[in-house]
């Protein structure tokens, strides 16, 4: 197992350095290389999940990295997406120059949050944020366009802020307790309470909130999700904003402070926030990338409400959410850079009927939109029930009512989408465009798939995945 | 075969086997498309006649197929009234589904529809045979999704935007009445109707539920969806209004509440005065129309309402009523928006004023028309006739006398409004030229609903056994939970 947990942290870093070597040989080498590195990952990943309730350890220059349920969860979602994303590069990445860089940056990208969730201290973990941040700052940049560089831009300073405030409270937990180390700092807290660490408390939520885009922390987002190139975005909408943002406020809320009550109220405020200005900002966009960018801080919401209500459905519906998100907002983005791929718009306003022209990605769509409103047996929807199970549980009604009046308007919102964009008459300016490419169409078929099929096998998925990750996180209660 | 396998069969027949139809469409096969769709949906058909004996015969057979247990398992129950409704919609669906042959001929996208007709007529059956609230749930959104591609076939912009409405009210009551549920499940751990039988249920927990029964079977005030969605095929206007769809919410009430959960005395009245003003407001409306499908529509909302009527009751002779109602009117109601669909074709307007002499061009189209309008209207011969008359006798049984004198005086509006628009379109002058009859397979159909809207009061110790059963079963299994 030890070399699975190697593989899977130093593939990725190894990639990125011989990137440019191999990419000399010519184009097919770098996209062999870099579609090889996914898929070895992807593969240690899920021959870890079998072992998903034993932790395995590894050190490696002194540092310890291991991997127990919510890491391993979390790894599945990163190399899920991040092998689609490569092999979708392929085709999509044709119009941009660079290819080799963009591969290599993609997989320290990778590489980064991988190390953010194997390691089991707080300074490792913030030097791990970092790569992954530096490397998706670049990657947003990468039309280098003004919009592009713009929003990089705004990105790179608003993440500064959120990682000043993160080494902020590290700092001040070392300079009180002398260790860093996830397991000696929660036995540290378990002596009693102490006002520093309340301090830290909220500038580590003010820190990665920001990087998860929970309202009021979001104005990055939006800039920087629809500027990226597609399976960029995918990346951040689908992983980035939940490993730096979700993992690292659950690893520490729940795994160091042991979630008190006051947290976990904290969450379900800033989770409601969410999920409501999300899903009405949302509903008036007319970028198409936009919209799924508000549309991601909406169901941040829904994961924050879940981990906020402490209970065990909470909690298992909003791991749940984090898999299911991951699959659905990466396959409508790359949905979306399809669309942009061959008309060159990201306006809805502009597009209609692409369904003749584009029927895979306008049918992969619409499994993603059914997927995102939560209707059955797509995979959405059971993590929705799990989440409103979970108020009800907690006798938190109001949260119950909101969530399920929400679904509504996420509904309403990507059936505007389907509507202006796929279903109906073709716009006749689109007469001559074609299907996107043929890596680009495998891979949001295998993402599309992936909805269906973990609604449908949602049994095995909640017990090989989830509930191994949930006992994690409970079992710091 | 045994009767699991029977169950399974006619559920997975067409849910799995409608998977094949876009296959055939892909590989240039469409015109195969629709003798699949046929075959599917028929085969379920022939199924369900199989299990007619068992059903009517004897005790109510449960089987349990955990996937998460014990919160979700697969719980299908084989009784009087899941075959019942089983056999009801899959009839009417293969006569619908043989009409289309001649209908949807030649329109784009042709594969799609057959794969999602019979996608629709499996979650329907899945929907019948379930009794774990998640699956029921799981299948009733299955049909909301179906019903969303299917009102906005023909893809004018302003179809695909009733068809998007009509998606979000039903999933919009459906959510809530999710949440219903789930107050249930926080009350009592469980999501089996089996093992909720006899238990109270909550007032929220009420309320909830009726908004999901409510918007799918389009009960005002959210109805509003169901006579946008004539924009749609009429084939599918037809399937939505006799087969499928608003029978969901009828049926779904009766599986929870008259075969499940006790709804506490007080409710009673208020449930029935929605219903009537349901049934009274939309038989209004329909005077008022002149669009022949949104006046059928109209009709539609008031039958439900009827027929909710006789389910409120709570009285034996108010839940045979219902049942025999669902069938009959899916007949009659059925026929009805198959001959609108063949008036369509061949006068290319679904307004009711600039048509007229129509009897002459399209006399078997016309005779069905009449005698499914006369069965809705409830004139003696027809089924229509005794479904109404036991509704209104349960009723009367259960106290309720103003209650069914208003439900008179609904069905006299019925007969008003049917009588019209029968006498605008076919009988007067003629307007308007190059009308035909329809093709030779459309005709045959709906000439054969209406000699089944004549046969089902002849055959009506059929399905009166049936529905009988289903009140003896669900007698039996009220005081079994009692005795528990």
């Amino acid at each position: 197992m030890e070399a699975y947990v190697g593989s899977i942290l130093l593939l990725p870093l190894v990639g990125a350095l011989v990137m440019p070597w191999v990419s000399k040989l010519g184009r097919r080498a770098a996209d062999a290389l870099a579609g090889a590195v996914g898929l070895a990952v992807l593969a240690s990943c899920l021959a870890l999940v079998p072992h998903a309730g034993t932790p395995a350890t590894l050190q490696v220059l002194g540092t310890n990295f291991a991997v127990d349920g919510l890491s391993l969860l979390f790894l599945v979602v990163i190399s899920v997406v991040g092998f689609f994303c490569t092999v979708y590069s392929i085709d999509y990445i044709g119009h941009y120059s660079g290819r080799a860089k963009f591969y290599a940056l993609l997989m320290l990208l990778v590489f980064g949050l991988n190390g953010v969730v194997l390691v089991r201290d707080l300074f490792s973990l913030y030097v791990f944020l970092e790569v992954a941040s530096i490397s998706s700052y670049v990657l947003v940049a990468y039309n280098l366009e003004f919009d592009g560089i713009e929003s990089a831009l705004k990105y790179l300073l608003l993440s500064a802020v959120a990682t000043g405030m993160i080494l902020i409270a590290i700092s001040l937990i070392f300079a009180s307790t002398g260790t860093l180390s996830f397991a000696e700092l929660k036995a540290v807290l378990s002596g009693g309470p102490n006002p520093l660490f309340l301090f830290a408390a909220a500038l580590f939520f003010a820190g990665f909130g920001l990087k998860a885009a929970v309202v009021p922390f979001h104005a990055w987002l939006p800039d920087a999700h629809p500027s990226a190139p597609a399976p960029i975005s995918a990346m951040l909408s689908g992983v980035v904003i939940k490993v730096a943002g979700v993992y690292a406020l659950t690893r520490i809320f729940f795994g160091i402070y042991a979630a008190p009550s006051q947290v976990l109220k904290v969450f379900l405020v800033f989770g409601v926030a969410s999920m409501a200005a999300g899903a009405i900002l949302a509903y008036f966009q007319t970028d198409m990338k936009r919209m799924l960018a508000y549309s991601s801080i909406s169901q941040i919401g829904y994961i924050m409400i879940g981990l906020g209500l402490g209970n065990w459905l909470g909690i298992v519906g909003a791991l749940f959410h984090v898999v299911n998100h991951a699959l659905f907002k990466s396959l409508l983005f790359l949905n979306s850079g399809a669309v942009q791929f061959r008309t060159g718009t990201r306006d809805i306003r502009e597009m209609g009927g692409l369904e003749n022209r584009m029927p895979i990605t306008s049918v992969t769509s619409t499994f993603g939109t059914l997927s995102i409103a939560g209707i059955p047996p797509f995979n959405g929807f059971w993590s929705k029930l799990f989440i409103v199970l979970g108020a009800l549980a907690a006798k938190n009604y109001v949260i119950a009512v909101l969530t399920v009046s929400f679904s509504i308007f996420t509904l309403g919102y990507f059936l505007l989408l389907q509507r202006r964009v796929f279903f109906g008459k073709l716009n006749e300016r689109w007469r001559d465009i074609k299907e996107a490419p043929a890596a680009m169409s495998f891979s949001v078929i295998c993402l599309a798939a992936g909805c269906l099929l973990v609604g449908v096998f949602f049994n095995q998925v909640l017990r090989g995945l989830i509930e191994p990750a949930a006992r994690v996180l409970l079992g710091g209660n | 075969m045994d009767n699991q396998t029977t169950v399974l069969a006619i559920i997975g027949l067409p849910l799995l086997g409608s998977f094949l139809i876009p296959l055939l469409g892909w590989t240039g096969r469409s015109r195969l498309t629709g003798y699949v769709a046929v075959a599917l949906i028929g085969a379920a058909n022939v199924l369900t006649w199989t299990l007619l004996g068992q059903a009517q015969g004897g005790v109510p057979l449960t089987w349990h197929i955990p996937i998460y247990a014990p919160m979700v398992s697969l719980s299908l129950t084989l009784d009087a009234l899941s075959v019942f409704m089983a056999f009801a919609s899959s009839l009417l669906a293969t006569l619908i589904a043989i009409y289309s042959l001649g209908y949807i001929e030649h329109t784009e996208h042709e594969s799609e529809y057959y794969f999602i007709v019979t996608l629709f007529l499996g979650a329907m059956m899945g929907l019948v045979f379930s009794t774990n609230i998640i699956f029921l749930y799981l299948f009733w959104e299955i049909s909301a999704l179906a019903c969303w591609r299917l009102i906005g076939y023909f893809r004018e912009p302003d179809y695909i935007w009733k068809a998007d409405k009509a998606f979000l009210v039903t999933f919009g009551g459906a959510v809530f009445m999710l949440l219903g549920f789930a107050l249930v499940y926080a009350q009592y751990g469980t999501f089996e109707i089996t093992e909720l039988r006899g238990k109270a249920i909550g007032g929220v927990a009420l309320v909830l539920i009726m908004a999901g029964v409510f918007s799918k079977s389009a009960t005002v005030p959210l109805h509003t969806w169901l006579p946008d969605a004539g924009v749609a095929p009429s084939t599918i206007t037809s399937l939505l209004h006799a087969a499928i769809l608003v029978k969901i919410g009828l049926y779904g009430f009766a599986r929870l509440f008259c075969n499940g959960m006790v709804i506490p005395e007080a409710w009673h009245k208020w449930l029935l005065i929605a219903a009537l003003a349901s049934a009274f407001v939309s038989a209004c409306a329909a005077l008022q129309e002149t669009n022949i499908k949104r006046l059928l529509a109209y009709s539609t909302v008031s039958q439900i309402g009827y027929t909710f009527l006789g389910l409120f009751a709570f009285t034996r002779t108010g839940y045979i009523g219902s049942l025999l109602y669902i069938l009959a009117h899916g007949i009659a109601k059925g026929g009805l928006f198959l001959c609108a669909g063949i008036i369509e074709h061949g006068t290319h307007t679904k307004d009711m004023t600039k048509m007229g002499g129509l009897f002459r061009k399209m006399p078997v189209t016309a005779s069905a028309y009449v005698v499914c309008a006369l069965s809705i209207a409830g004139i003696p011969p027809m089924a229509g006739f005794f479904c109404k008359w036991f509704v209104v006798s349960g009723l009367v049984e259960g106290g309720y006398t103003v209650i069914a004198g208003l439900a008179i005086l609904t069905a006299v509006l019925t007969l008003l409004y049917m009588l019209k628009s029968f006498h605008v379109v076919f009988l007067g002058a003629p307007r308007g030229e190059s009308h035909r009859e329809g093709s030779p397979v459309m005709v045959a159909v709906v000439a054969v609903l209406a000699v089944l809207a004549i046969l089902v009061t002849l055959v009506l110790p059929m399905p009166y056994g049936l529905a009988s059963a289903a009140d003896s079963q669900r007698a039996i299994s009220a005081a079994t939970a009692l005795a528990r």
